[in-house]
């Protein structure tokens, strides 16, 4: 009895010891690549901004979070910032769920359009994009003319610099991701189910209500989650669309950083940021979740 | 409380519930069903029987309105309803994989075709309720399907099936994820419950002895087409064609030539007569004929008399309990023979020489040349 609990110890100790060799690898790229940066970058944000080289010693404070949560700027950028996003996974989802399930049913050629269409600008590069938006939303540009040429507009339009073409593009740039995960999972659902609820007497909306969007939920929130992410810590996209004075958080992080050379400001900024899109992230989960009921059903 | 019952009236005269007529159906070019002819009355329940991959799924998916024929009609209740989408066919349906909804309670499940057609949600749950006892699954309403055994999540899809009460219930081999000791239960139960509720019922499965216990009529099938139909006694007893024979039940076929004998006509198999009854074809030529193991008697050596008696010799034996299936040669053929164990007598053993013998009743005539 003694000896099988002593024999039992010692091979859990030694699977354990191969549990360990087997994710020691992640374990120290996540500590090397982000916990350390992350560490430094609170410890940064808490002192005092000096001119001249870090000071290792110096002492810890509160000094930049209080100047920014205390200035209305700042919170209006930050809200500027967490607006962009929310309306960047609204078009996204918007757009690319009907896409993603379109996608799902066709075949042939339709198909492959549709996926070409959707990996092409993952594939394109950044700039090369945004320049493509930026001649068309130019005053005088591609959209302008036509609209002129159909009548619809007089004279130049402010395209360029407005937060709707700033929506527009980061929606453009993020949806193929949406649409990708977002395919995935509604491949997921059994047509079976549909066709039960069809038979049943639902309508097509209805069963997008009732059933489509409860079982791709997990889809849902985790490309609102990508989007949201990748929007509000876009940097090329505000600064080449709307312009360096566009109000939002990493415009504003690069320009201490790099400009004003605050690395203390920077820091705090990009935590607060960091912050937000965590808590955001989080209770996203917490309510479609509870939407949902999930955790107390499974798929079957 | 209201009960479920289905207002399949009495004073109606008796017109199908559901006609198929000359219904084809291609999938890129491959025939799947091949000109169709089906009917169902009201409260019947009918099998469709055959093999993996015949149409059955299609077939019923066109009634469900899932997919379009290409060709032909399809009748609802005396109306062309090729057309109609299946929100509005008013039918039940339970499907192989039983498709509950994974993220609603049983209740939920239930209570979702009633909420669709608009019933008063007082009535609801008295419905729901009544549905669930009589599937007895009154305890499980507050559980999610997952929580649920196979048995149980397939009766909460009966009930979220019957409850809108329809006058046509499909059920697509909704008994095949089951264990075989459930299955017999469940067949005896589902009989049950469509008996009392009088709901035509249509099945497809690939059990011959699901749709022998279960079917008033049943179809077989056999790569699109309808090859035998009939009350389940019929359709065993005279299977007409060597595919349905041995697709319901075991049978030896053998081909025999119908050759002229002092002015009438004879079957023989080899060099062997064998008498049968019913109308031989007038003209020489080939015919099937079927033996079933279970119209055929085993003796020792020269104890076994009948119309037809050959002697062999045991070649294999299956004990399997109640009964035994001997493969006994005769000549250079293999016939199975399903015999019975005596009280006090050991089975044949093999190589042991038997004689058997059969009825020329038990003879069953072919269309066609035997062996397939
Ligand atoms: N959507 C489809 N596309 C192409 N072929 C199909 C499709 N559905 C069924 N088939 C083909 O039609 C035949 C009959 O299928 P099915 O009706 O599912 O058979 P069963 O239910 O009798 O096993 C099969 O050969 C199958 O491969
Ligand atoms: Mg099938």
């Amino acid at each position: 009895m003694a000896e099988g609990t002593a024999t039992r110890v010692t091979r859990a100790g030694e699977s354990m010891r191969g549990w360990v060799l087997f994710i020691a690898p992640i374990v120290l790229l996540l500590i090397v690549f982000f916990v350390v940066p992350l560490v430094d970058l609170l410890s940064l944000s808490l002192t005092e901004h000096k001119p001249g080289p870090r000071d290792p010693n110096a002492a810890l404070t509160l000094v930049n979070f209080v100047k920014i949560l205390g200035d209305p700027f700042y919170l209006a950028m930050a809200g500027n910032s967490l607006l962009l996003g929310l309306l960047t996974v609204i078009a996204t989802l918007l757009i690319g769920y009907p896409v993603a399930f379109y996608l799902t049913r066709s075949s042939g050629w339709e198909r492959t359009l549709i996926s070409v269409a959707c990996l092409l600008p993952i594939f394109t590069n950044l700039i090369v994009g945004i320049l493509g938006w930026y001649i068309l939303l130019l005053p005088f540009g591609v959209f302008q003319q036509l609209l002129s040429a159909l009548g619809l507009v007089d004279g130049p339009i402010q395209w360029i610099r407005s937060s709707s073409a700033l929506v527009a593009v980061l929606t453009y740039e993020h949806l193929p991701f949406a649409i990708l995960i977002l395919a995935s999972t509604i491949q997921n659902v059994p047509q079976d189910k549909i066709n039960a609820a069809r038979i049943l007497g639902a309508s097509m909306p209805r069963i997008v209500w009732s059933l489509m969007l409860p079982l791709t939920a997990p889809g849902l929130i985790a490309s609102a989650i990508l989007v949201f992410s990748l929007s509000v810590s876009s940097y090329l996209i505000p600064i080449l669309i709307a312009g360096p004075r566009t109000q939002v958080l990493p415009i504003s992080i690069f320009s201490y950083s790099s400009e004003l050379l605050n690395r203390p400001m920077a820091s705090t900024l990009a935590f607060i940021l960091l912050v937000m899109v965590a808590a955001c992230t989080y209770s996203a989960v917490l309510v479609a979740n509870r939407l949902t009921r999930r955790g107390s059903w499974e798929m079957v | 409380m209201s009960s479920p019952t289905v207002n399949a009236s009495e004073l109606d005269p008796p017109r199908p519930i559901l006609k198929l007529q000359r219904v084809r159906k291609t999938f890129q070019g491959q025939v799947v069903l091949d000109d169709l002819d089906l009917e169902i009355g009201a409260g019947e329940f009918l099998s469709l029987l055959g093999p993996s991959g015949c149409g059955k799924t299609t077939t019923l998916n066109l009634v469900a309105g899932f997919l379009k024929a290409d060709a032909g009609y399809i009748s609802l209740r005396g109306a062309l309803s090729n057309e109609l989408p299946p929100q509005k066919r008013k039918l039940g349906m339970v499907f192989q994989s039983y498709a509950l909804f994974p993220h609603m309670t049983v209740f939920d499940n239930v209570a979702y075709g009633l909420h669709r057609r608009g019933v008063p949600s007082g009535q609801v749950s008295d419905r729901v309720a009544a549905m669930l006892d009589l599937v007895r699954l009154g305890q499980a309403q507050g559980k999610y399907p997952s929580q649920l055994s196979g048995g149980m999540q397939q009766r909460v899809a009966l009930a979220r099936a019957l409850v809108t009460e329809p006058d046509l219930l499909l059920l697509d081999e909704p008994l095949s994820n089951l264990d075989a000791a459930l299955r017999k239960d469940m067949q005896v139960e589902i009989k049950h419950i469509q008996e009392r509720l009088k709901v035509a019922t249509l099945l497809v499965t690939h059990s011959q002895e699901e749709a022998l216990v279960m079917s008033d009529r049943m179809a077989v099938m056999r790569g699109g087409r309808i090859e035998r139909i009939g009350p389940p006694h019929t359709v065993y007893s005279d299977p007409r064609t060597a595919f349905v024979c041995t697709f319901v039940g075991d049978a030896n076929l053998f081909e025999a030539r119908v050759a002229a004998h002092e002015g009438t006509p004879r079957l023989m198999v080899g060099d062997w007569a064998v008498l049968a009854d019913g109308p031989l074809p007038e003209q020489a030529g080939t015919l099937g004929i079927a033996v079933r193991p279970e119209h055929i008697a085993i003796a020792p050596a020269g104890m076994a008399s009948g119309d037809n008696v050959l002697s062999g010799s045991v070649s294999d034996t299956i004990f399997k309990g109640s009964n035994i299936l001997y493969e006994v040669r005769v000549g250079d053929r293999d016939i199975l023979v399903l015999g019975l164990p005596k009280i006090g007598e050991a089975p044949f053993a093999r190589g042991d020489a038997v004689s058997i013998a059969f009825s020329r009743k038990a003879v069953i005539l072919l269309a066609g040349a035997g062996h397939g």
